[in-house]
């Protein structure tokens, strides 16, 4: 089977060695890799003509950032317990969050305003998320909420539908 | 009590589950095309390598077409587990269909 190694300059080549670099191997297996396998596969397949390639090529570009993004707080819970727990991973973090020193830097010199009022703003709505969501947990299904469900039931509705919510509402 | 070993199964995976057990395995991409916009390129990865963390879908490489260069893409499917999630959840879903007057 052949696969892509850090010399090939194939598609999605510089996400997968910056990903192979940023996160760990779980990840990178679990959610970069599929990605830019799907990437590759859609330009080898559908893709003819340089604005169609060009077109594929921008939106996974896009769907790629979209997933460095994310990636941080939606790897395996192996993987998210193995960076919260090494001082390697940590300092992954700061890595991540010096990026956004010379982005306000550069901005400080024409944009001192709007640059204060987006610190300020920003952590009043990081407040006001957390807040939301301390009062608004999230609502999900368990197999002992369904199990509590006995359908067919006549005349017992009210009190099977009451059972079912308070199994969802504890999950 | 809330017991987190209890399976959950939020929206987009029931939306994935009802797609892989309707159209069979597929890859990431083609779940995205057969959501029609619920799901995302950007997201539907996670999605599903949370699912697979939880057991609900099982993966495995497909093989390259010859000639072809790349990564392999990444096929997925239900498992027993995922399907028998789904089932029961069309199971609360019908009970709380009975509710609406």
């Amino acid at each position: 089977m052949i696969d892509v190694k850090s010399g090939d300059w194939s598609p999605g080549f510089l996400f997968l060695r910056g990903a192979e670099r940023l996160f760990t191997d779980e990840t990178v297996a679990a959610l970069i890799r599929p990605a830019i396998a799907d990437f590759q596969g859609e330009l080898r397949e559908t893709a003819v003509g340089p604005a169609r390639r060009l077109a594929v090529r921008c939106r996974w570009y896009w769907a790629l950032t979209t997933l460095f993004v994310i990636a941080p707080f939606t790897g395996t819970d192996r993987a998210l317990s193995e960076r919260a727990s090494t001082r390697e991973q940590a300092d992954d973090g700061w890595l991540m969050l010096l990026f956004y020193v010379p982005l306000f830097a550069s901005a400080w010199w024409c944009l001192q305003q709007f640059t204060a009022a987006a610190f300020v703003v920003g952590a009043g709505v990081a407040w006001a998320l957390r807040a939301w969501h301390d009062r608004h947990p999230a609502v999900v299904v368990t197999l002992s909420g369904i199990t509590a469900v006995q359908p067919g039931r006549a005349g017992e509705r009210n009190g099977t539908v009451a059972v079912g919510r308070r199994a969802v509402v504890e999950a | 009590m809330a017991n987190d070993k209890q399976p959950s199964l939020p929206r987009k995976e029931r939306l994935i589950l009802e797609l892989l057990t309707a159209e069979g395995p597929t890859y990431g991409l083609q779940l995205v095309r057969l959501s029609r916009g619920e799901l995302k390129l950007g997201t539907v990865y996670a999605t599903l390598a949370r699912m697979e963390a939880k057991g609900y879908v099982e993966s495995e490489r497909e093989p390259l077409p010859s000639g072809a260069i790349g990564l392999p893409r990444r096929i997925f499917r239900a498992t027993g587990l995922g399907i028998r999630v789904l089932n029961a959840w069309v199971v609360l879903a019908r009970e709380f269909a009975l509710e609406v007057p």
